[in-house]
């Protein structure tokens, strides 16, 4: 899954061509790439913390604004990180709004919004059942651990293509060297995490 | 776990070496124990396209906000009847609409603000539906089936497609 594949197949450089064709009239592009970067901007909104609803509202939020306003992006090499900024700018918003909207929707229809009580945009998190084994368990926990923007990179590059890391974690605001693909201090933070667990044993 | 023990210095010097065979198996289990426990849900997809494929041109869409089950309901209600409410805000018009299910069918109650010549209309995946508000701003749509539905916004005053405000799908 994350080996060096050839320029021109990496995610990314998909994405900017899909992108193209549907700036160029071909709307089924959109959709294609609907399907290409949901599940990143899935990752970015989990580890901001959303829940899953909330990300599902986020994600379609930003798609439908996308729809709209195509024109504003200009280059198109770089609608992945449009789509992966709005999204993570969008998750911060959600997760702050949620009583000013409340207040201003109580003011609105006359609500005492104190009725509409306040939203818990954290997560439980998964069931105990959801690990497969307590390595699973053990390596969440560490992921969870990890600051709120490098738990997004660490989630949204563990599905992406070698090449792309940089242009990823600058798209989510962590830009990392621009000298071939390096950890990053991220990833490092994690091995760092694992290393200090006694019980963790690097399987190889 | 031993934070300090890893200082700047350190992490820094890590961060900066290339990427090796233990990251990159680090990254694939990663991978697996999200998909594991955080899978990304099957129609996602799906309903993102669903959602985009409007015939009309929009202006805005609306920020929604998902009130707490049941917090604004009636006590005593029966247990058959499950209300949320749900509020939509934009530039041009808030709404809110509460979705409840009495019996047989799902029912809509909304109320937009500021009231005026509003159509409302109401897709689903085999249906769709319109409606005007009335002179406070509210407006109904009754026996709905479960499913997924949108509401887009058309004031009536303004004919140019610069008015119309859309929401992201909810659930019936």
């Amino acid at each position: 899954m994350i080996e060096a594949r050839r320029s021109g197949e990496t995610l990314v450089l998909r994405a900017g061509e899909t992108f193209g064709r549907f700036q160029e009239g071909d709307r089924s592009a959109f959709d294609e790439l609907v399907e290409m970067l949901t599940p990143l901007m899935w990752r970015t909104c989990r580890g901001a913390g959303l829940d899953p609803v909330t990300t599902e509202d986020v994600v379609q939020t930003v798609w439908m604004s996308l729809l709209r306003s195509a024109d504003s992006v200009r280059d198109k090499h770089t609608i992945v990180k449009w789509v992966l900024t709005s999204s993570r700018r969008e998750a911060w918003r959600v997760s702050r709004r949620g009583r000013d909207d409340r207040d201003r929707s109580g003011a609105v229809f006359g609500v005492d919004s104190e009725e509409l009580m306040a939203i818990p945009a954290n997560d439980d998190g998964p069931e105990e059942t959801a690990f497969r084994d307590d390595r699973q368990r053990r390596l969440w926990d560490h992921v969870k651990g990890l600051p709120e923007r490098c738990r997004q990179l660490v989630s949204v590059i563990a599905f992406a293509d070698k090449p792309d890391y940089a242009h990823l974690a600058e798209s989510l605001g962590m830009p990392v060297g621009s000298i071939g693909p390096t950890r990053g201090r991220c990833l490092a933070k994690l091995r760092d995490l694992l290393a200090g667990d006694p019980h963790w044993e690097e399987e190889l | 776990m031993n934070d300090d023990h890893g200082a700047d210095g350190a992490l820094d010097e890590a961060a900066a070496r290339p990427l090796d065979t233990t990251d990159e198996a680090l990254l694939r289990e990663v991978a697996q124990l999200l998909v594991d426990v955080d899978p990304v849900p099957e129609d996602l997809v799906q309903r993102i396209q669903f959602s985009l494929a409007l015939d009309e041109m929009y202006a805005e869409v609306a920020a929604i906000t998902r009130m707490p089950l049941d917090a604004m309901a009636v006590r005593g209600e029966t247990t058959e009847t499950r209300t949320e409410t749900l509020t939509f805000s934009a530039q041009r018009l808030s709404a809110m609409v509460t979705v409840s299910r009495v019996g047989e069918g799902v029912r809509i109650d909304g109320w937009v603000a500021p009231a005026g010549a509003i159509v409302v209309r109401l897709r689903m995946q085999d249906d769709q539906q319109e409606t005007e508000v009335d002179e406070s701003g509210r407006f109904v749509f009754t026996g709905l089936a479960e499913g997924f539905a949108q509401l887009s916004f058309h004031p009536q005053d303004e004919q140019d497609a610069d008015a119309v405000v859309v929401t992201p799908l909810f659930q019936l």
